[in-house]
Parts: structure tokens; sequence; C-alpha cells
């Protein structure tokens, strides 16, 4: 062994082994236990999973949710990027923070806000009493919506970073050259930004679905159990009615949706280069 | 024996894939020997090789009658000053050049003022607390040179060290940089793309091409007789006729060009009677005559051809021309007061014997 | 250039949106209320008090802390190593590596917490800390590898042989030159990991029983009984604790750019 080969091993085998049995064997075997039923390789459990009313509601409550949060991110945060990207450098820099800034705040935290926004006595509620436009408090916790604003408030930095830095990307020159080539504003946003500023799009969207179909906290608190997403599905399966097979399915389920999920959006944006950056929270 | 001797070594950065191959050098001890060629030719995986960056995949490194093949990097003792000059960027000028005297554990006072004395020969005093962010290329480039001589190699290697330096400081750091290596005696190994550099500076110059030493030689043999058609383009052949060599006269042969006109040129290494030969001679090498004029009896036999002028550069003290001739075009550099033709105007164009040299090879060879 | 002024609306209510309910929350926090209502209709310090001597959150502050120090340092030990071989080294399998030390972003973290419980921690019986500690680790190592990585890529190989060339080892290289060079990578690391490791829920969520929790986990538990002005407290002490780390290091070391 050379002494390179020799330090190379010394940096790379603890990492590796670390992984490889923490990480990469348990999830392997989770996976392959799904596929397992009493003759060998078997389908059953996910034939239970099709069948299931429960899991079918909960899987396109999630599919739902999730392109919904992932759209309407998309369309409110491609301008609002722009305009972070126009600004001078100092406020870019502070309204930069100011979106991470929840990225690292404790998530129930943050899921509690909407608890108080719109609970029966909350913001919504005694704002709306208060202006005689309801009659008496309405329901806006436990339901669809309520996870949407959640989700929505929750990975809004995870569509807001990837598009600021692909709008800072672009060179201030090009749309200069575009504007002396004859462009109008409108064809320099349609012809020069959009296309620059498409892969920003891309990773934006992968992380916003991705993060809604996985997350857990938004949806165990504000959907409450009658409004069962696939994580909080999970949940339930593996820890409340201990359905430890069940709730590998789900996990599976889970993974494969947010895979699928990556490959759409990779192919639909013509994008090839969709790396995973700030992850899931 | 020499100093330094490198035995049949080849050299590359993955195995399998050699950059260089059964490398022959020696070098004495005190000398200053310039690595010169193209970019990609091996030069600077040479020196990395003797600095031991990269292990030989063939063949031995002697240094002063020891075998270094197989010694690290940092055992041997041997300074080096990288292009970009590789400063350590969190530490003073004055610890970055300590830092090679900190590792052999030089007591406190004894350290400061070698430093001291490496930081004076330099020439750069007064910036002991500065980051090399905070200097300017010539003064980062002193530092490098100070932190490599300070730890008293045994041999000196700098890589391109002034190339990212404008002209003129370039100029003037090269003569530091030999005023230095006299005054230690120590010996030095230079690599460099640039001919007016490796000639100025050096005893010896190895001329290197696709991994292989084209010419190794004092600095004025490479520019008068480079052995080779590569050498001779590296310093400044740059006008090239072909023909076949007609016969041979002491050391001028006579080249039979297109169109059957014999013309005289001295003979480059190989040249053979019946062969192809490529005529080559500097643009300095040119005189220019207007068209009718007889030609003086010395440039008897000498190339000689009518043509136009497609260009003209005035360059100060000289005028470039273009000439288009029926054997294709020639740059002449002549002096300003014979700069009188202008552009689509005739002239004569014609190459004393003794400025042109013959290689063998045609056209593609 | 004349610019429109649509996107900067909307960044507007963007923002108002993003921050305003942090700003409910801290006003909420302050209430004097027994049960949870907005706006107030009185004001009292009583519930951070609530909050400071609930027990559950702070047996939960005190594990949260330990596991992400814990598990922080762990990623960064095999992490900063393994960026360094990536930086440095080409070798066969690289492109295998590389991707291993990704994977744990792309699976679900809920998945890993489960496959960790059934496959790890019931099979060993690990305790409930170290479990945290492992599984926060496999989470934090892609941070830990991708910020090094990126800062190294910054610090040329030459420095590291010059260092060489005036008799350093390899090693001592390593920790003379390179190390102090990519400092503010390394911290941003530690940062990073240490608030996604202190905040993580998911990965938590099957690791930890009735007894030891993490402190995210004890609001869960917490919320799911109560209803009250406390949860509202703690969650202004931890907001404000963000916004600290957050402003200290972008002021000191640029923290947006680990976000690019």
């Amino acid at each position: 062994m050379t002494p390179a080969t020799r330090w190379l091993w010394v940096l790379t085998v603890p990492c590796l082994a670390f992984l490889l049995t923490a990480f990469v064997l348990p999830v392997a075997l989770l996976f392959a236990s799904s596929f397992t039923g009493e003759a060998g390789f078997s389908l059953s459990s996910y034939g239970e999973f099709v069948r299931d009313p429960v899991s079918q509601r909960a899987y396109l409550r999630t599919v739902r949710i999730a392109g919904l949060v992932t759209l309407i991110g998309m369309v409110i945060c491609y301008p609002a990027a722009y305009a972070v990207s126009l600004m001078a450098a100092r406020w870019r820099v502070l309204l930069i923070a100011l979106v991470i800034l929840p990225l690292m705040t404790n998530p129930v935290a943050r899921t509690f806000a909407w608890l108080v926004i719109l609970g029966r006595k909350g913001l919504v509620n005694n704002t709306l009493y208060g202006l005689g436009i309801i009659p008496e408090p309405i329901r806006l916790l436990y339901t669809e919506n309520a996870i949407s604003i959640g989700l929505f408030h929750l990975f809004l930095p995870l569509m807001m970073l990837p598009l600021i830095s692909a709008f800072e990307n672009v060179p201030r020159d090009v749309v200069l050259a575009a504007r002396n080539l004859g462009a109008s504003e409108l064809q320099v946003f349609t012809r020069v930004l959009m296309p620059l500023t498409r892969d920003g799009l891309a990773i934006g969207g992968t992380l916003v679905f991705t993060g809604c179909v996985t997350a857990y906290v938004t949806p165990a608190i504000l959907g409450g159990s009658r409004h069962l997403m696939l994580s909080t599905l999970l949940y339930q399966k593996a820890s409340v009615t201990l359905d430890w097979v069940g709730g590998t399915v789900v996990a599976v389920v889970m993974f494969v949706t947010t895979l699928a999920a990556i490959y759409l959006i990779r192919v639909l944006s013509g994008a090839h280069r969709t790396r995973p950056t700030a992850g899931a929270l | 024996m020499a100093f330094l001797e490198l035995k049949r070594a080849a050299m590359g950065y993955q195995r399998g894939e050699l950059i260089v191959e059964d490398l022959e050098l020696s070098i004495q001890e005190g000398e200053l020997v310039s690595l010169l060629g193209p970019s990609g030719c091996g030069k600077t995986t040479t020196l990395r090789a003797i600095a031991g960056f990269i292990t030989l995949q063939n063949g031995t490194l002697a240094i002063a009658g020891s075998d270094y093949t197989r010694i690290p990097p940092n055992r041997r003792n041997i300074g080096m000053v990288f292009q970009s000059y590789a400063l350590f960027p969190h530490l003073s000028v004055f610890e970055n050049v300590a830092f090679g005297l900190r590792l052999r554990r030089v007591a406190k006072e004894d350290l400061a003022q070698r430093v001291r004395s490496a930081l004076d020969m330099v020439g750069l005093s007064g910036f002991d607390s500065r980051l090399p962010a905070q200097l300017s290329g010539g003064q980062q480039q002193r530092v490098a040179t100070a932190r490599a001589i300070v730890i008293e190699p045994q041999l000196l290697l700098l890589d391109e060290p002034l190339s990212n330096l404008d002209a003129k400081l370039r100029v003037e750091m090269r003569s530091e940089l030999k005023r230095v290596q006299r005054r230690l005696g120590v010996t030095m190994i230079y690599v460099t793309h640039d001919q007016e550099e490796a000639l100025a500076l050096s005893d010896r110059v190895v001329v290197m091409n696709a991994g292989r030493i084209e010419q190794l030689d004092s600095p004025e043999n490479v520019y008068q007789r480079p052995r080779t058609l590569f050498v001779a383009h590296f310093v400044g052949f740059s006008n090239h006729a072909y023909g076949t060599v007609a016969g041979e006269k002491e050391e001028f042969v006579s080249i039979t060009l297109p169109g059957g006109s014999d013309v005289l040129s001295r003979a480059g290494l190989g040249i053979a009677v019946g062969g192809q030969a490529t005529l080559t001679f500097r643009p300095s090498a040119a005189r220019v005559y207007p068209v009718g004029e007889a030609l003086p009896s010395t440039l008897q036999g000498a190339l000689h051809q009518e043509g136009e002028v497609l260009m003209r550069t005035f360059k100060g003290d000289t005028v470039n021309y273009l000439v288009s001739t029926p054997l294709g075009e020639f740059e002449a550099e002549v002096e300003a007061d014979m700069g009188r033709w202008r552009e689509g105007e005739r002239l004569q164009l014609a190459v004393p014997k003794e400025q042109c040299i013959a290689y063998p090879g045609g056209r593609d060879g | 250039m004349r610019t429109a002024r649509f996107p900067f609306v909307v960044l507007i209510f963007l923002m108002i949106f993003l921050i305003g309910p942090f700003l409910v929350v801290l006003v909420a926090s302050f209430g004097g209320d027994p049960s949870l209502r907005f706006p107030p209709t009185s004001f009292s310090l009583e519930w951070f008090r609530e909050a400071l001597e609930q027990r559950s959150f702070i047996r939960g502050f005190d594990v949260s802390i330990r596991v992400a120090v814990l598990s922080t340092l762990a990623s960064l030990l095999v992490g900063i190593p393994l960026a360094y071989a990536l930086a440095r080294y080409e070798f066969p399998g690289k492109a295998a590596v590389e991707l291993i030390a990704t994977l744990p972003v792309i699976i679900p973290q809920l998945v890993v917490g489960l496959a960790l419980l059934k496959y790890l921690i019931i099979t060993t019986d690990l305790p409930v800390i170290p479990s945290l500690v492992v599984g926060h680790t496999t989470l934090l190592i892609p941070y830990a590898v991708r910020i090094t990585l990126a800062s190294l890529r910054n610090v040329p190989l030459d420095i590291e042989q010059a260092a060489v060339s005036l008799g350093a080892s390899r090693s001592t290289a390593f920790f003379k030159v390179v190390l102090p060079n990519i400092r503010d990578g390394v911290l941003t690391a530690f940062i990073l990991a240490f608030i996604l490791s202190f905040n993580n829920v998911p990965v938590s969520l099957f690791l930890t029983d009735v007894g030891v929790a993490t402190l995210p986990i004890q609001m869960l538990v917490y919320m799911e009984y109560n209803f009250d002005p406390s949860i509202a407290a703690l969650s202004t002490l931890l907001i404000l604790f963000s916004t600290a780390v957050v402003f200290a290091a972008e002021r000191v070391i640029g923290l947006s750019q680990a976000f690019k």
C-alpha cells in the first residue's frame, strides 16, 4: 500500500463505516422487509395499503397538499426572489438572513404560531368577529387548509433561497446585452431571465415538494388525527398501533413519492443538475 | 559526479499515464539551470518530481550522492517557490518566512535573526506583520522567495515564479533572483515558458518538448545554434521555407526551393543530401532592398525573393513587414530607417546564409 | 433601467407572511389569560416563569443540548476527513462515496428514524441518548461534508505543498495550514449542524421514549394535553435564540453563503 492509499483509507473509512452501519444497512433492511411475506418475495403489504381507505386518503391528501404548496410557492416566490436580487447588497444580506431565520427556528415553535393565529380565539377569528363579519368563531384549525398554510410558511425559505441565488447568478451585462439587441422588458424576462433561473425554480420546487411529503410536525399539530398525511400515518402505524409492516410500507411509499417528484420536476424543467441543498427540515 | 542526477526518470500523475519518460538530467552544484518549454512539455512535472510531490514511476533521483527516489518531500530540504506564491493566507509575512524554521525548532533569537536576514536579502523589510493579502504581487513574490531560502535548502526550485507580474517588474525581479542565487551559491532549477527569461538568467538551459529534452546547452548556444526545429521555433526562428537538400559545403548546405533556385544555409543536426529540409530564419535576420537594386556580394547564394508588403507594423526602433512571396509569407523586422515601404508596394527580401538554419523534414515533419 | 414595482409588492407581503407569525408568538407569550387567545386581554410575564419551571422542558433542553453537541462533533470528526479526501484525492468509487455521503438528505428523516429503531436500537438495546446521537449524526454528516468541501476547494493545493516543502508532514500541513484556512467553513458547519440537531423532530420521534426526550418532542407531547401560553413563552425564547445565532453567524462568517 502506498502512503497515499493509506491516507485515503484513514480519511474515508470512519465516515463510510459509520454511514453504512448506522444508515445504509438499516434503511436497506427496512425497505427489503416490506417486500417479504411468509414465502419470500411478496407485495401483499402493498396490496393492503392500496385497499385501505384511510391510507388512500392520506396518500392523495399528501400529494394534493404538496403539489398545491409547491405551485403556489413557485408563483409567489419567483417575483419576490427577483425583487431581492435587484436590491442593494447590504439590504439583500439582511433579507437573506431574515429568510434563513425561520429555517433555523424550532419547527414546533413555528407551527405553534399558527395555533395562535388560526385558533378559536386566535387572531383571524377575533379580527373577523370584531369586525362583525362572522357571528361566531369558525373552524380554521385541524383542516387541510391549515396544514397547507403551515407547510407553505415552513418551506417558503427553501423556495426563496435557490431562487435568490439563481437570480443573483444572472450577470447584469446579459440583461443589458439583451436590451441592446432590441429585446423589450417582457422579452428580457421570458427569453433571458426565465431560462437562466429555471434551475433555481426546479431546485426550490424539489425541496418544497419533498419537504411537504415528509414533514411531520406541521400535519401533526395543524391537521390533527382526522387529517392524516403520509408522515402522520406512518407514525400512527409504527408507534401507536404498532403495525410495523404497515408503517414500513408507508415509509417506502413516501420515499418513492419523493423520488418520483424529483424525477418529474427534473424532466419538466429540463434541468440536469437538480441538487438537494438545504434539505428537508 | 554531478550534484543532482535524474536517471531514466519516468513520471506522471496517474499510474500508466506518463508525462515524462526516460529523462536524463544532471546538474552541477551551484548551477542555475532553467527548464524551458511550452505548457504541457513536462517541465513543471519534472520540477514536482524533484521536489517529491510526485513519485518517480521509474528511474532514480540522486542529490549530493544519496538516493532521493523514495524520500518523502518534507525530508528533502528543498526550497520551492510556486507560481501562485502559495503564501499561507492566515499568517503574517514574518510567520510565513518563519514557518520552516519553526518546524526545525530553531531557537527564538536565532529564528528572528534568520527571518530578518532572509527578508533583507530579497529587499523586503518593514512588512513583518502584514498579511499576504495586503501585499502587492511583487512583494508576495519576495516573501515566497525569502520563505524558500531561509531554511538553507540544498536545492532551490522555482516554478514560473514571475509569470504573474507585469513585464517591467518581471525583468527587475529576474535579476534580483539571480543575485540571490549567486550570493547564496545555492543550486537552482527554474521553470519558465519565457525564452528571454531563461536565456537571461541561466548558466544552462534545458529546452523540453512533449516530455523529452530537445537541447541542454548554454544560453548562447540555444539562441544561436538551436539543435532541432522545435528549439529553433521556440527561440524565434519563425519564418519557414521548404525544399530538398542538394549538396553540402563545409558547415553549409544548399537547398533547392520550389521554382528551382538553390540557396545556402547553415546545416542543422541530421540534415542529409537528397532529403527534405525546412529552412528557417528569424524576422530580424531578413534584409530588405528596393526592387531592381543589386544585392551586396556577401548575399551571394543567399535566400532571396521579391514580394509584396501585405502588412506593415511600426514598432518604434523597428518596422515589421509581412511580405508575400512565391515561397509563401515571410516576416521581416528591419531598422526604422528602412521602413519606407507601404502596404501594397514591392520589395526584395534576402537572408544571409549564416542566419538561416536547415533542419531535416518537410512541411508536415 | 426602470424596474417594475410588482415584484417588490409581492416581496413585502411575503416577508410579512414569513415574519408575522413570529411576532404573533412574541406578543402572545406576554399574555395574561389562562388559555391561549390573540390578541391577549391582559399582559404578564407569568408564562415565562411557567415555561422555565416546567420539568419536562428543562430535561428536554438538557437532552437536546447534549445530543446536539455530541452529534455535531461526531459528524465533523468523520465528515471533515471525508471532505478532505474528496477534495484532494482521485480514487475509484469516488462518485459512490459522494453519493453515500449525501444520501441521508434524500431519504425522508422519519424513514431513517424508523429504520434505526427497528434494526439498530432494538437489536443492540442502545439507550436513548446514544441512539439519538447516532441518528442525528447520520443526518448531519452530509452538511458537514458539503460545507467543509466547499471551503476546502478555496484552499489551493499549492499552499499545502509549500508547507510540505518547508518540512511539514502531511498531517502537520493539514493542522497548521489547511485547518486555519477552512476555519469559517468548519464554524458554519458546526452552527448549522448544531441547530439542525437541536430542532430535529422526525429522526428523534422514533428514538425517544417517555422518560428521555429532546425539547421539540417534549413540546409536542405537552401540546397534546395543554393549550396555555407557556409554549408561546418557550417558543419566544427559542425564536430569540435562533435570531441571535443567525445574526451573529452572518456577521462573523457570512452564514448565508452556506445556503447558496
